[in-house]
C-alpha cells in the first residue's frame, strides 16, 4: 500500500477496524525487517556491533600537519588582492542594478549591418575663413532646377534664404566708441594734471554727499519742541482758579485774552448795500456808455480806413511776409539741428531704468607708485564697456516696474476655531 | 456733406514705432532670444518723437523699436535655428532623463549652428565700414582674453577672442601700424592706423581682473559672439592685403594639425617671432617720395615722417625683457617699430648674458649692470612710440624716479598751462610750439624790466631852468589806451542781449590765465625747491 493513496478499504471511515486491518501503512516496518535481514546475511547487525569491529585507529603519520598561518587575516587578504589583481584581468565594477532597465539592443536589419561599417567619428568642419566682401553671398538656384528668373527669387525669398533690401540704418550716435581715459588717470601722471583730475573727482563726490546729508536734514525734524516745566504746570492747572499770589503772568495772559475777545466780537458783517442811482447818476451812466460806443465805432472806421490804403502797401507787406518766412524757415532749420544734435550726442531714454555713469577710478597719492611692476589697477574695463553701450543709446536699461498700490482690498473670509466648534445640535450656553 | 473722421493711432508715432512687447509677439520669440537677435543685427531701440503717440496715450518708460526694423528682422533666417534650438533642448532634456547615451550623442551631432557670415556683410557692406567699428570688437575680445571661462562665458569663445586679437597684433606689428599708447591705471590704450582708420583699443592690465557683479554678461557675450565673426573676417582681409598666411604661420610652412598644438599657439601668441610672407605677394615698396613732399610743414608730410619715424625706431636693437615686465605690451611695441625682442624662456629664447643684446628693460631696482648694454625702464619704450624718437635713456634708467608718462590723446590748446617737459616733448615730435609757448601767460619776473629814468639832480639854491615844452603825457595818449579806451567803448555799444555772454566768455579767459599762472608758479616754486 502507498501512503498518501488510500485505496479500497482504506477510503472509508478510520473508526472502523476494517481500517486497522487493511487502511495502516506498514511500508516502513517492512522494510526496518527487510534491512535487517539482509544486514544479518552478510556479516552481523551493525547496531549489536562494537565500535573496534567497525573502526580502526590510524597511529601513522600519513600527512603533515597543517601550517600555523604566520600573516594576519587582514595581510593575507591583502596579498589575496594583489595576487588576484595580478594575475586576474582588470573587470570594471558592475554597474549598479536596480532602476536601470537597459533595453535590449535592437537587431540590424535589412542592410544595417552594411551601413553601420561605413560610419567614422564625424570630423569637425573647420570653417574655411574666405573674404566676404568680394564673395558674392546671395543664394542663387541653378538654372536647370528653376530657369524662371523671377520665380527663382520669389522662391527664395519665401523660404527665406534671400532677405529684403535692408532698412536704411540711421547712425546711433557721434559718441566715440572707446573713451580715452583723462591724463590725470596716467599711471605715473603729471602732478598738475593729477590734481585737476582727482579736483575733478572730489567735486563730483561732495555733490554726491552734500544731496545725501540734504535728504537726510529733510527727514529729520529741525526744531524738536520742547515742553518747559512751566508750560506743563500750565496745562495741568487748566481751568483751576489759581490765586494771583501764585501766578502772575497767567492773569497777564488772561488780560490779552480777554482783549482779544472784545476785538472779536467789534468784528461783524458788513453792511449789505441796496441803494439805488439816482437820476443824475443814470444819465452820467449813459452818457459814458455813448462815449465808449463812439470810440469803438472811430477805432473801426479807422481800421478799416487803414485796411483800404493797404492796397497800396502791398509791396511793403509782400517785403514783411518774405521776412517773416524767412525768420520762421531758419529758426525750424536750427530747431532740426539741435534735435538731431541731441539724438546723436545725448542719451535717449530707453526703457525704465536710469542711467548711472560709472565712476571715474582714480589712485591716491601714495598709492601711485610710477612704476609699471607695482600699478594697482583700478575700475574695469568691462564695465566701461557696458556703460558706453549704454550711452550710445544701443542698449535699453531696464527697471523695475513701479509697484501698483492697491486702492481696494479684497475680501477675505476667515473661519475662526470658536465658530467651527459650533456644529449642529450644540447648545448655547 | 458727412466728415470721414480719422481713427486715432493709425499713422505718425503710433505706427513707426513699435514696443518691444509687441515686437516679442510679432516675431513669436522669447525676450532672449530677441535681445539676441537685435544685437547681432544691429539693430538699436530709438527714443519715439512723440512718446505718447507712439504708447497709444500712455506716458510708461517702454522700450521702442522702428517698425520698419522689426518687420525686416523677421525675414531673418537665424529666427529659425533659435527655434531649432529650442527643439533641441527639449530633446535634449528628453533624452537626458530616459538616459538614452546613444541617442543624446547623436542629437549632438546634429546641434543646429548658425552662421554669421551673410550678417557681417549685411552689416557692413564695405570693409572700410568694418573697420570704423573695430574700436568697439577690439576692447570686448581683448577684455574677455583675460577672462576666466564661466558658465556663460565659454572656454571656446575665450580662446577665440584670443586668437583673435593675437592675430590682429601680427598684423600691427606686421604693417607697422601702432601710433599712439597711454598706459593709465584702467587699462592700456593703444591707437593704430590702419587703411587710414584711425582704431582705438584698450587692454585691461595683465593683473588678474576683479569680479564685476553688475554686468550683464550674456548681453556682452552675445556682441562678442558677433564680433568674433566679424574679427575673423577683418583680419583674414588685412592678412591678405600684406601677403600674410591666414591663418599666421612662423617660420616652415606647417599643417593643420600642428597648429592646433598648444605649444605652436603659444608661440604665436607670444607675439616674439615674425610671421611668414606668401612668396606670391610682392612686398609693398616702402619709399615713399618723401622728398617730393619736402620740409613744408604739410600736414600730410608731418603724418609720413612720423610713420617712416615710427618703424624705423627701434632697428637694429635687441631688447632683452626682464621676468617682472609686461611682455605683450612690451613686444607689441618694440617690433613695431623695428627691434626684436626676447626674454628667458620664449620663443626666441634670449638668454640673459647674450652678447647682442643692446637693451635690457627692467622694472625692479638692480645693483648689477653690464656695461655693453643699456638698461631703461619699460616706460621708455612707451614713451619714445608716443615721441617718434628714441628718447635719451638718462630719465629710464633702473631705480630712477620716472618723468611722468603723458597721455598723446590730449590735444593742447593754445592758452593753457603746459608743463615744461610736455612742451620739450611736442618739440621734440617736430610740432610747433612757438604758438603754445607764446600763449602762456607770463610771471611778473619774466617780464622785461622797466628802466628807472635816471633824474637829473637838481641843482640847489637860486638858478634858471632851461624851459620845458609842454610835452603830451605818453601814458594818456599812448596806443595801448587809446585802444583801450575804443573798446571800453565798443563794449558800452554791445546790446543787451550779447553784454552777458561777452562778459561770461571775459571772465573765463581771465580765470583760464590766472590758473595757468598759478601752476607755473606753482612750478617753479618746485623746481627750484628740487635744486
Amino acid at each position: 500500500m502507498v501512503s498518501g493513496k488510500r485505496t479500497g478499504a482504506a477510503k472509508g471511515s478510520r473508526h472502523n477496524k476494517k481500517y486497522w486491518r487493511k487502511g495502516t501503512d506498514i511500508a516502513d516496518i517492512e522494510d526496518a525487517i527487510h534491512i535487517k535481514s539482509r544486514q544479518a546475511a552478510t556479516g552481523g547487525v551493525i547496531e549489536d556491533m562494537k565500535d573496534d569491529d567497525i573502526f580502526v585507529v590510524d597511529r601513522l603519520a600519513t600527512s603533515k600537519k597543517p601550517e600555523e598561518p604566520s600573516m594576519t587575516r587582514k595581510q593575507q587578504a591583502a596579498l589575496d588582492k594583489i595576487t588576484q589583481n595580478i594575475t586576474k584581468e582588470q573587470v570594471s565594477l558592475p554597474k549598479p542594478t536596480g532602476k536601470v532597465i537597459k533595453k535590449p539592443a535592437k537587431l540590424p536589419r535589412g542592410n544595417a549591418i552594411l551601413k553601420n561599417k561605413k560610419v567614422v567619428a564625424k570630423k569637425v568642419k573647420k570653417q574655411e575663413k574666405f573674404d566676404v566682401w568680394s564673395t558674392d553671398l546671395t543664394p542663387t538656384i541653378p538654372k536647370e532646377k528653376l530657369d524662371i528668373p523671377e520665380a527663382a527669387e520669389h522662391y527664395l525669398k519665401i523660404v527665406k534664404k534671400k532677405q529684403p533690401k535692408t532698412p536704411g540704418k540711421s547712425i546711433t550716435t557721434l559718441l566715440p566708441a572707446v573713451e580715452i581715459a583723462h591724463s590725470g588717470a596716467s599711471y605715473n601722471p603729471e602732478s598738475e594734471e593729477y590734481q585737476k583730475y582727482v579736483t575733478r573727482i572730489a567735486g563730483e563726490e561732495q555733490k554726491l554727499i552734500d544731496s545725501e546729508d540734504k535728504i537726510k536734514r529733510g527727514i529729520e525734524p529741525q526744531w524738536e519742541k520742547v515742553t518747559t516745566e512751566h508750560e506743563r504746570f500750565l496745562e495741568m492747572a487748566e481751568g483751576l482758579r489759581i490765586h494771583p499770589k501764585f501766578g502772575k503772568d497767567d492773569d497777564e495772559e488772561e488780560e490779552e485774552k480777554g482783549e482779544e475777545g472784545v476785538a472779536e466780537e467789534t468784528v461783524k458783517n458788513g453792511p449789505v448795500s441796496c441803494e439805488r442811482l439816482t437820476k443824475e447818476q443814470k444819465k452820467k451812466k449813459a452818457k459814458a456808455q455813448g462815449l465808449e460806443k463812439e470810440e469803438k465805432k472811430r477805432l473801426d472806421e479807422k481800421a478799416r480806413e487803414k485796411d483800404a490804403h493797404n492796397v497800396y502797401r502791398t509791396k511793403q507787406i509782400h517785403k514783411e511776409l518774405d521776412e517773416e518766412e524767412t525768420q520762421r524757415h531758419n529758426e525750424s532749420e536750427a530747431r532740426k539741428q539741435r534735435k538731431l544734435l541731441n539724438k546723436l550726442t545725448k542719451r535717449q531714454k530707453l526703457g525704465r531704468g536710469k542711467f548711472v555713469d560709472a565712476e571715474d577710478p582714480f589712485l591716491l597719492e601714495e598709492e601711485l607708485t610710477g612704476n609699471l611692476r607695482q600699478i594697482k589697477p583700478q575700475g574695469h574695463v568691462l564695465d566701461d564697456r557696458m556703460k558706453s553701450l549704454q550711452r550710445r543709446n544701443m542698449l535699453p536699461i531696464g527697471g523695475n516696474k513701479a509697484k501698483k498700490l492697491k486702492t481696494s482690498l479684497k475680501h477675505k473670509i476667515v473661519e475662526k476655531r470658536n465658530v467651527k466648534a459650533v456644529v449642529k445640535g450644540s447648545r448655547v450656553i | 456733406m458727412k466728415d470721414k473722421f480719422k481713427q486715432k493711432y493709425t499713422s505718425g508715432a503710433a505706427v513707426t514705432y513699435m514696443s518691444r512687447k509687441q515686437a516679442l509677439k510679432k516675431l513669436q520669440l522669447t525676450l532672449k532670444d530677441f535681445r539676441r537677435l537685435c544685437i547681432i543685427k544691429g539693430i538699436y531701440p530709438h527714443e519715439p518723437a512723440h512718446k505718447k503717440q507712439a504708447n497709444r496715450g500712455s506716458t510708461a518708460n517702454k522700450v521702442f523699436y522702428y517698425r520698419k526694423d522689426i518687420n525686416f528682422l523677421a525675414h531673418e533666417p537665424i529666427i529659425n535655428k533659435f527655434r531649432d534650438y529650442k527643439v533641441f533642448l527639449r530633446k535634449l532634456n528628453h533624452l537626458k532623463a530616459k538616459k538614452e547615451d546613444e541617442k543624446i550623442k547623436k542629437l549632438y551631432d546634429n546641434k543646429p549652428v548658425y552662421n554669421l557670415d551673410s550678417i557681417v556683410k549685411e552689416r557692413f557692406p564695405t570693409f572700410g565700414s568694418a573697420l570704423r567699428d573695430m574700436d568697439d570688437a577690439l576692447s570686448l575680445c581683448f577684455t574677455f582674453a583675460m577672462l576666466p571661462h564661466t558658465r556663460v562665458l565659454k572656454e571656446g569663445m575665450i580662446d577665440s577672442c584670443r586668437k583673435l586679437t593675437a592675430e590682429f597684433m601680427h598684423y600691427v606689428i606686421e604693417s607697422q601700424s601702432l601710433r599712439n599708447t597711454f598706459i593709465s591705471i584702467k587699462g592700456i590704450y593703444y591707437q593704430a592706423e590702419v587703411h587710414g582708420e584711425k582704431i582705438t583699443w584698450v587692454v585691461p592690465h595683465e593683473r588678474g581682473l576683479p569680479h564685476v557683479t553688475d554686468v550683464d554678461f550674456t548681453v556682452l557675450v552675445t556682441f562678442v559672439e558677433f564680433y568674433i565673426a566679424m574679427l575673423g573676417f577683418v583680419n583674414f582681409k588685412l592678412y591678405q592685403d600684406i601677403g600674410l598666411f591666414y591663418p599666421p604661420q612662423i617660420g616652415q610652412i606647417v599643417n593643420d594639425d600642428e597648429m592646433e598644438t598648444e605649444d605652436y599657439k603659444e608661440k604665436i601668441y607670444s607675439l616674439a617671432k615674425p610671421l611668414a610672407k606668401r612668396k606670391d605677394v610682392q612686398p609693398a615698396e616702402d619709399d615713399e617720395p618723401l622728398d617730393l613732399l619736402g620740409e613744408d610743414s604739410d600736414a600730410l608730410a608731418q603724418k609720413v615722417r612720423e610713420a617712416k619715424s615710427i618703424k624705423t625706431m627701434f632697428k637694429g636693437s635687441v631688447f632683452y625683457l626682464n621676468r617682472e615686465c609686461p611682455k605683450e605690451a612690451l613686444t607689441f611695441i618694440i617690433r613695431n617699430g623695428g627691434g626684436v625682442v626676447g626674454w628667458e624662456g620664449g620663443p626666441t629664447d634670449l638668454k640673459a648674458d647674450s652678447k647682442n643684446i643692446t637693451h635690457h628693460v627692467v622694472d625692479r631696482p638692480m645693483d648689477k649692470m653690464e656695461v655693453n648694454r643699456i638698461f631703461v625702464q619699460p616706460q621708455w619704450v612707451f614713451d619714445c612710440l608716443n615721441a617718434r624718437r628714441k628718447l635719451p635713456t638718462e630719465k629710464y634708467m633702473p631705480g630712477v624716479a620716472l618723468p611722468p608718462h603723458f597721455s598723446p590723446f590730449t590735444t593742447e590748446k593754445a592758452g593753457d598751462y603746459i608743463p615744461f617737459e610736455r612742451l620739450e616733448e611736442l618739440r621734440s615730435m617736430g610740432k610747433d610750439v612757438s604758438e603754445l609757448e607764446s600763449a602762456i601767460p607770463k610771471t611778473m619776473d619774466e617780464l622785461p624790466m622797466r628802466k628807472k629814468e635816471v633824474k637829473p639832480e637838481k641843482p640847489k639854491g637860486i638858478h634858471i631852468a632851461v624851459g620845458q615844452m609842454h610835452k603830451k603825457s605818453k601814458e594818456k595818449f599812448h596806443e595801448t589806451v587809446e585802444k583801450g579806451q575804443e573798446l571800453k567803448m565798443r563794449e558800452l555799444m554791445i546790446s543787451k542781449k550779447h553784454q552777458r555772454v561777452y562778459h561770461s566768455m571775459k571772465t573765463t579767459f581771465k580765470r583760464n590765465r590766472n590758473d595757468a599762472l598759478k601752476l607755473k608758479k606753482k612750478a617753479k616754486l618746485a623746481k627750484a625747491a628740487a635744486v
